[in-house]
C-alpha cells in the first residue's frame, strides 16, 4: 500500500540514506529509534514536507509526491508531533478543517461536513467535547483531536510523528490503542515514529529500527527487538524479556543483573 | 454568554452599519432630525430609481418626486455628510478586515495591515506629493508607495520560498523604519506650511471626503472584502500554519492571494484618509472575544462592526468640539481603554 524505495535526504551533516520499506494494508509499522536518529526526518520526507533526493514514495503504486496536495491529503493523513495552537477554535471546527482537501477555495463546510467530523469524534470518544475550545483540552485529547482531523480526510494511511511524545502513561495507551484499532477495524494502515521500544513492541505489527538515518532492521517485534541490536542502536545495555509472545525491554542495571543471576542460581539448585 | 443573547447581538451587529449611518447623518453642527434624514434618503432613492426608469424607458416613464425640505438640508446631507459617512464605512471595514486576515494567516495577535509597511509607505508618498507641491498627487502617490512598501516587505520576508510570521514582522519593522526615515528627511526639508499639512495628513481624517473618493474606494474595497468573505473559511485552515499543508491546502499561494487583497484594500483606504490606527487590531479582537475565532462569523462581523465603529468615531471627531479632531487620534484613544479592559478580563482570547 505504501512503498518507500530508497529514500535519501541530507541536511547539513545529517543524512538519511537509502531507506526502504513497505507498509501493508491494515498494518501498524513503527519507525523506532533514539532521539536524533532521523525518524521524524524520514516521516516528513515520506509525506513530502521535506524533499527527498529522488522520487521514492508510492501509495497504491502511484508516485505520491507528484500528486496534487489535495490528492495527497485524501490518501494519507499526517498527525504532527508538536502542535502550536493559534486561536481557541472549538474541537469540531478544528476537525472539520481536515475536510479542506475536499472543498474548493470559496466553499465553507456545511452540515454534511460537520456530521462527518462529529462521526470521527464519536469514533475516538470525543463527541462530548465538540463545542469546547480545543486549547483547553489536555495534551492527550489534543492529540486525539488531531487524529480525528486526519481521519475526516478518509485516508488510507495515517502518518503519526511521535504520537505519544508529550503524553502521560494513560494517554499513551489510549492513543496507541486507537491507532491499532483503526488499523484492524477500519483498515487504515499506520506508520508512526516512536522512541520507546516497549510501546513499539506492544502496538506494532512490524518495526523498522533506525540508527543515524539508516534502517538497521525491519520485521516483527520479536525478530527486531534483540539485546545486541537494541544495545547497538540505543547505546545502553538492555535486557529483553519474553512474555506471552511480547518482547519487553528493560534497561540493564547492576541490581537487576544481580537478581537475575540469583534467580538463575536458585532455579539451578532447585533442579538439582 | 447565553446562545440566545449571542444570536440577538450577532444579528444586531450585522445590521448595525445601517443604524450608524442614520445616526451619523443626523448629527453635526447643523442638526437634521431623524425623520427628515430617513424621508430624504427614501426620496433620493426614489429619484434615482425614477431617473433610471426614465433612462431605460427612453423618457416614456416620467415620475417626479419632490421633497418639501429646505435646500440646505439637501446640500448638507447629500454633498457633505453622506459621502463622508460612506467613506468612513468603507475604510472602517477595509482596515478591520485586513487586520483579521493578517492575524489569521500569520497566527499573530499583534499584526495589522500596517506591519506590511503600508502606513509608512503611504506617509512617504503623501509627504513627497506635499513636498513637491503636487496637491492632486497626495492620494495616488500615497497609494503607489504603500504598495511599493508592501512589495518590499514581503520580498524581504520571503526566505526559502516561505513567509514566516517572524520574518514578516522583522521585515515590516525594517521597511517601516526605512520609509519613516525618508519621510523625516522630507519633513526636515519642508516649509512650515507643508510640514503642517503632512502632520495633519498623518493623523488621518475624513474631512476631505467627497463622492470622488467614494467612487474610487467603494469598488476596490467591495471586490477585496467580497473575495475575502468568499474565502473566509480558508482563514481557519491557514491559521494552523504549516499544518494547513497536511489537509491539502497550497498555503503559500493562498497566503499570497490574501496579502494582495489586503494590501490593495488597505492602501486605497489609507491613500484617501491618512493613517488611522488601531481599528485593524481592535475590531477583530473584540469580535473574537465575544463570538469565538471561527472566521465564518468573524469575517462578516468584522466588516460590519468595522464600518459602524469608524462611522461613529468619525461622527464624534467632527461633533464633540467646535473644531475637528483628527480621527486617527480618536480611534486610538477610544480603542486603547476598551482593548485594555478586554485583555485583562479575558486574558486575550488567544492561546499562543
Amino acid at each position: 500500500m505504501l512503498e518507500v524505495k530508497g529514500l535519501s535526504f541530507s541536511y547539513g551533516d545529517f543524512s538519511v540514506e537509502n531507506v526502504a520499506f513497505e507498509v501493508r494494508e491494515g498494518e501498524v509499522l513503527t519507525l523506532l529509534g533514539p532521539n536524533g536518529s532521523g525518524k521524524t526526518t524520514i516521516l516528513r520526507n515520506i509525506y513530502g514536507l521535506l524533499k527527498p533526493a529522488k522520487r521514492c514514495v508510492f501509495v497504491d503504486g502511484r508516485d505520491f509526491h507528484s500528486l496534487h496536495p489535495r490528492e495527497r491529503a485524501k490518501l494519507a493523513g499526517y498527525v504532527p508531533q508538536t502542535h502550536h495552537p493559534s486561536f481557541p477554535y472549538t474541537v469540531i471546527d478544528v476537525v472539520v478543517t481536515g475536510m479542506a482537501s475536499q472543498m474548493g477555495v470559496f466553499d465553507s463546510p456545511g452540515k454534511s461536513h460537520y456530521r462527518k467530523a462529529l462521526e470521527k469524534l464519536r469514533l475516538l470518544g470525543l463527541e462530548r467535547f465538540k463545542d469546547k475550545p480545543y486549547t483547553q483540552m489536555s495534551g492527550g485529547q489534543i492529540q486525539l483531536v488531531l487524529i480525528a482531523r486526519a481521519l475526516v480526510q478518509e485516508p488510507k494511511i495515517l502518518l503519526l510523528d511521535e504520537p505519544t511524545a508529550h503524553l502521560d502513561f494513560k494517554n499513551q495507551v489510549r492513543v496507541l490503542s486507537i491507532v491499532r484499532r483503526l488499523a484492524k477495524e477500519e483498515g487504515i494502515s499506520a506508520l508512526m515514529t516512536l522512541h520507546d521500544p516497549n510501546l513499539a513492541s506492544i502496538y506494532s505489527d512490524r518495526i523498522a529500527l533506525i540508527k543515524k538515518g539508516r534502517i538497521m532492521r525491519v520485521g516483527e517485534p520479536k525478530e527486531v527487538l534483540r539485546e545486541e541490536t537494541l544495545e547497538e542502536v540505543y547505546g545502553v545495555p538492555v535486557c529483553v524479556l519474553e512474555f506471552n509472545g511480547f518482547r519487553l525491554i528493560l534497561p540493564k542495571t547492576e541490581a537487576w543483573d544481580r537478581s537475575v543471576k540469583e534467580m538463575r542460581e536458585t532455579v539451578v539448585e532447585g533442579d538439582g | 454568554m447565553r446562545s440566545g443573547l449571542r444570536r440577538v447581538l450577532l444579528i444586531f451587529l450585522l445590521v448595525s452599519p445601517f443604524f450608524s449611518l442614520i445616526t451619523s447623518l443626523c448629527i453635526g453642527t447643523y442638526h437634521i432630525p431623524v425623520t427628515a434624514v430617513v424621508k430624504m434618503l427614501l426620496i433620493k432613492m426614489g429619484e434615482e430609481l425614477s431617473s433610471f426608469l426614465h433612462l431605460i424607458t427612453l423618457g416614456r416613464l416620467n415620475l417626479s418626486v419632490h421633497d418639501g425640505y429646505p435646500y440646505v438640508y439637501r446640500i448638507i446631507l447629500f454633498d457633505i455628510r453622506l459621502p463622508r459617512v460612506l467613506l468612513a464605512m468603507i475604510v472602517g471595514s477595509a482596515l478591520a478586515l485586513s487586520g483579521a486576515v493578517l492575524q489569521a494567516i500569520f497566527r499573530n495577535p499583534l499584526v495589522n495591515s500596517y506591519i506590511l509597511g503600508i502606513s509608512s509607505g503611504a506617509a512617504f508618498g503623501a509627504a513627497l506629493a506635499i513636498g513637491l507641491s503636487l496637491s492632486l498627487g497626495v492620494t495616488p502617490l500615497a497609494f503607489l508607495f504603500a504598495l511599493i512598501a508592501v512589495l518590499m516587505t514581503t520580498s524581504l520576508a520571503k526566505i526559502g520560498g516561505r513567509i514566516t510570521p517572524v520574518s514578516l514582522i522583522l521585515a515590516g519593522i525594517i521597511i517601516n523604519a526605512f520609509f519613516s526615515a525618508l519621510t523625516s528627511l522630507l519633513k526636515f526639508l519642508m516649509s512650515h506650511a507643508q510640514l503642517a499639512s503632512i502632520v495633519y495628513w498623518l493623523m488621518g481624517s475624513f474631512a476631505d471626503a467627497g463622492w470622488g473618493s467614494v467612487k474610487v474606494t467603494f469598488p476596490v474595497v467591495l471586490v477585496g472584502c467580497g473575495m475575502i468573505y468568499a474565502m473566509r473559511w480558508q482563514l481557519n485552515v491557514l491559521s494552523f500554519g504549516e499544518e494547513a499543508k497536511l489537509v491539502g491546502v497550497q498555503t503559500e499561494r493562498l497566503k499570497l492571494l490574501f496579502i494582495i487583497l489586503v494590501s490593495i484594500t488597505t492602501a486605497v483606504s489609507v491613500a484617501f484618509c491618512g493613517v488611522i490606527g488601531w481599528v485593524g487590531l481592535m475590531i477583530p479582537h473584540m469580535i473574537r472575544m465575544a463570538f469565538g475565532p471561527d472566521h465564518k462569523t468573524l469575517v462578516p462581523l468584522t466588516i460590519t462592526v468595522g464600518a459602524s465603529f469608524m462611522v461613529l468615531a468619525d461622527t464624534l471627531a467632527r461633533s464633540i468640539a467646535t473644531y475637528e479632531i483628527p480621527i486617527g487620534i480618536l480611534t486610538t484613544l477610544l480603542g486603547i481603554p476598551f482593548f485594555a479592559y478586554l485583555l485583562r478580563k479575558t486574558g486575550g482570547g488567544w492561546n499562543a
